[in-house]
């Protein structure tokens, strides 16, 4: 099934709703326009569409396979990510001084969205080095950076990032993974790690692994472990490759999903330990791995986009041909798009698309805002704002990928149930989404607990006021188009701050109360956040007067979609007794 | 060496059928909102075949033309994108239908003004009216030799050298430049454009014209497009009758006859 790169959607929405103009044509970005912008989503979009979506299916059938030791990814990918490295797309945002292009988040995010869409296998490989990037470029010594930055910028030499171990998956308290400090400075790491996406490969001549581990002298938990680089093959002064680390692929996993992604057990020491090389101080990695986990878990929320979009591109077009029974008022057999239950299903489907893509570019937005900003207060309210808004956009956007492609499945009928549809793969790789870079629980907790306390709880302050001015924007333009949307965007924001208030009464008073609530609070938020940007999206195209296409969406979101909030808000203030108080019915 | 590339916008081949509308009573194509239009692949391949002369001569200057509404700037990004040296917009409003013969005039107006060329290159037929008229039409305009459905072409100092495909191989064909030349899918895929040279095309210089700017003739089509449907795909099932395997046959076969299928 063919795939188009949703470009005019992308470009309205960084033109009308984003920073975008604020920051283009300024300091770092003074080339930055969106003509400059166009043309470059166009590209990478064309690349999507022409040279990766239609390796998807067979990728997904053959899988990445354990030979002899060695990962053999599907027929075609290696091919296909020499193209795309030599297009020079994995340098997109990377730092201009090491060769990349230095573009915003936002653009970043936005061709990730179209190369994920199509084959989410294939985006997770860069998914990782950027983040790889992203943390060597903040805290790794200017050896490692000239060593190994530009090739991981130009993606010659793609990232891993390794994390879980089998004892210690959400909570890296419990890492073992030893690293013991050699006489040259370099540390010799051993130890397992499990579920290493893209840990072994075929695509390249090596590999950098960006490793969590212990010291033998390290404070117990997260206070204790340090980042480390290791590289596959060791680097030789002059640039060239030399001996084979002592790291290796000890299996790859069978999967639900994302079978062309090779899920790796590393195997660390066989030989006496694989040389790392320390990335920022000792006992710091967690604070260095969270440089890349953001911008990871950015990533992962537009993955989620990415699946919504596709499946809805493919339900949208199956509606379109198969044709059963009378709709209402028909005289002939209808497309299956005109019953109004199917309508609901891909109204759905393009609603909690467009919105987890909104959601998704203003937490972009909020970071370029943050990288572009010279006054330190503007600075820090901008970061703030996308630490706020990362956990749900990550949760909001992986759900929507996940309820999206179930919806597609269900749009298809029996035939989706069918492989050969291929709607059934989408509903398979959403799954994952919700899991890996922090499950979608952390997420919430992250979310409760640390994001919307942060400066004495006026960022979240702020980001709810312009959702407010928005909804009485909407009601102040008196158009009966969009029904009852700012009815419905108010509303659900009382139900917002009400929820808001208990919440932070409820962590005072006890966590357990608070924390049964914060998965619930965490889908309200997204509710809110993404009716008010649609909202936002719909305005804009009033005033510009083309068809009002975004304000059926943002009408359909608030009347249909945020109508769960009173729900959500009841669950939140008086569900957490029920779901506490229940050990007796939970024993395994 | 200045090689000009005419290239058009159409509505994307790739695009399933049930996505498009026509509107009766201006006899248009109507597609969903947000389905973008691209370059006629064709023409694409023409661009590259372009491309391959400048990588192996790479003072060559390309110039893509199109004419086309506002919207046909995307198509010139394109080619901008994919190493082109200059663009030229010829704009017209959206909905004005031009015929080939108008095309091919506007065309050569266009060219005119350009200026000085060695060689015009451009896909074998457009992939919406899939005419294949126009290519030649500009050479008989320009008075210049023309060559069509290219497979491969080679500049040789003052003359080109052109495999171009017939029906049951190709036949070499040499002729002095400038020429126009048009090109067939057998050259070869179209490169993707790389993320630097995509930066690069924003700056690289783009024209406007209009028709006023050209000559002062309307230019108006000569054909009247008098209905434009997409067809009705209709099935009908039906059982031969008859007692044997034999018997059932002659009916098929007469069947087939009758419907002129043999
Ligand atoms: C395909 C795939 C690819 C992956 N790629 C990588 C990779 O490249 N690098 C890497 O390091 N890791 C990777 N992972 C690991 C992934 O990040 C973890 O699986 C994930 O973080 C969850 O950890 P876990 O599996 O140990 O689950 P657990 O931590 O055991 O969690 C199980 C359940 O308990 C919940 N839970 C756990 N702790 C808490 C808590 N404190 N409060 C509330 N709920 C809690 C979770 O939300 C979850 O629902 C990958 C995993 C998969 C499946």
């Amino acid at each position: 099934m063919s795939y188009r790169a949703p470009v005019s959607e992308t470009l309205f929405f960084l033109d009308h709703c984003t920073s975008f103009n604020a920051i283009a044509g300024k300091g770092a970005q003074a080339e930055l326009s969106l003509d400059l912008v166009q043309s470059v989503l166009e590209e990478a979009g064309k690349f999507a569409s022409e040279r990766l979506a239609p390796l998807n299916r067979q990728a997904d059938q053959i899988g990445s396979k354990l030979v002899d030791g060695k990962v053999v990814t599907p027929p075609g990918w290696k091919e296909a990510y020499q193209d795309w490295i030599a297009g020079g797309w994995n340098g997109l945002a990377g730092p201009v001084e090491f060769g990349g292009q230095g573009l915003p988040v936002m653009v970043a995010s936005a061709c990730f969205e179209y190369w994920s869409a199509a084959a989410m296998s294939f985006g997770l490989c860069p998914l990782l080095t950027f983040a790889g990037v992203d943390a060597l470029e903040a805290h790794g010594s200017e050896e490692l950076k000239k060593t190994y930055l530009s090739k991981m910028v130009n993606g010659e030499w793609p990232g891993t990032m390794q994390l879980t171990e089998p004892q210690s998956g959400s909570d890296l308290a419990n890492l073992r993974t030893k690293a013991v400090k050699q006489p040259d400075g370099t540390y010799k790491i051993s130890g397992t790690k499990i579920f290493i996406t893209y840990g072994e490969h075929d695509m390249t001549d090596n590999i950098v692994h960006l490793v969590l581990a212990r010291l033998p002298d390290a404070p117990a938990g997260t206070k204790g472990i340090s980042l480390f680089l290791v590289p596959k093959f060791m680097v030789n002064a002059d640039g060239s490759l030399g001996a084979r680390n002592d790291v290796r692929c000890q299996s790859v996993e069978h999967k639900l999903g994302i079978h062309a992604s090779p899920t790796c057990v590393m195997v660390y020491g066989d030989q006496g330990g694989a040389t790392g090389y320390l990335v920022g101080e000792e006992n710091k990695g967690l604070h260095c791995m969270f440089t890349m986990m953001n911008n990871a878990r950015l990533g992962v929320a537009v993955q989620g986009v990415a699946i919504a979009e596709r499946a809805t591109q493919q339900a949208v077009q199956y509606a379109h041909d198969r044709k059963q029974g009378k709709a209402p008022g028909a005289k002939d057999l209808s497309p299956i798009a005109e019953h109004p239950d199917v309508k609901r299903m891909l109204m759905t489907m393009r609603a909690l698309t467009n919105a987890s893509r909104t959601l998704c570019l203003r937490t972009a937005s909020a970071l370029d805002r943050a990288n572009n900003a010279s006054d330190p207060a503007e600075k820090k309210a901008a970061y703030e704002e996308a630490s706020l808004l990362t956990p749900v956009a990550k949760s909001f956007s992986t759900d929507a990928g996940i309820e999206a492609a179930s919806l597609g499945v269900q749009v298809h009928g029996g035939m989706g149930f069918i492989e050969e549809t291929g709607a059934a793969q989408h509903m398979r790789d959403a799954r994952i989404t919700a899991i890996y870079e922090g499950t979608n629980g952390i997420q919430a907790i992250d979310l409760v607990t640390r994001k919307i306390g942060q400066s004495g709880g006026e960022t979240l302050k702020r980001v709810l006021a312009e959702y407010r001015a928005t909804a009485n924007e909407v009601a102040k333009s008196n158009d009966p188009a969009f029904g009852k949307t700012a009815q419905r965007l108010n509303e659900t924001l009382d139900a917002l701050e009400r929820a808001t208030k208990y919440i932070e009464a409820a962590l005072a008073r006890d966590q357990a109360e608070a924390l049964a609530g914060a998965t619930p609070y965490q889908k309200l938020f997204g509710l809110a956040a993404g009716g008010a940007y649609l909202a936002q999206a719909a305005l804009a195209e009033r005033i510009e007067s083309r068809p009002a296409t975004r304000v059926a969406v943002a009408r359909f979101f608030a009347e249909n979609l945020c109508t769960q909030a009173s729900g959500l808000e009841a669950t939140i203030t008086e569900g957490a007794a029920s779901t506490l108080f229940t050990e007796s019915m939970l024993v395994a | 060496m200045h090689i000009v590339v005419c290239v058009k916008q159409v509505h994307d081949p790739e695009v399933a059928p049930a996505l498009f509308t026509i509107n009766e009573a201006t006899n248009a194509v109507v597609s969903v909102a947000g389905l973008a239009q691209v370059i006629s692949p064709y023409d694409e391949q023409a661009i590259e075949a372009a491309l391959r002369m400048k990588d192996k001569k790479p003072d060559t200057k390309i110039t893509v033309l199109t004419i086309g509404a506002a919207s046909a700037r995307e198509v010139l990004k394109h080619a901008l994108s994919m190493g082109a040296d200059e663009a030229i917009l010829v704009n017209i409003s959206a909905g004005v239908l031009l015929d080939s013969y108008a095309t091919a005039k506007f065309l050569h107006e266009a060219v005119n003004k350009i200026g000085s060329f060695d060689l015009i290159l451009a896909g074998r037929q457009s992939a919406d009216l899939d005419a294949g008229v126009v290519g030649n039409g500009l050479a008989e305009l320009l008075h210049i030799p023309a060559i069509t459905f290219a497979k491969r072409i080679e500049v040789v100092e003052s003359k080109v050298v052109v495999d171009r495909v017939v029906d049951n191989g190709s036949e070499k064909i040499e002729t002095t430049l400038p020429a126009l030349i048009t090109v067939s899918n057998e050259i070869g895929a179209a490169r993707k454009p790389n993320l630097r040279e995509t930066m690069r095309a924003s700056r690289k210089p783009t024209q406007s014209w209009t028709q006023a700017d050209l000559s002062k003739e309307p230019m108006e089509a000569t054909e009247e497009l008098i209905k434009l449907f997409i067809p009705k795909k209709e099935k009908h099932c039906e059982f031969l009758a008859g007692t044997s395997a034999a018997e059932q046959a002659s009916l098929l076969v007469r069947k087939l006859r009758d419907a002129r299928l043999i």
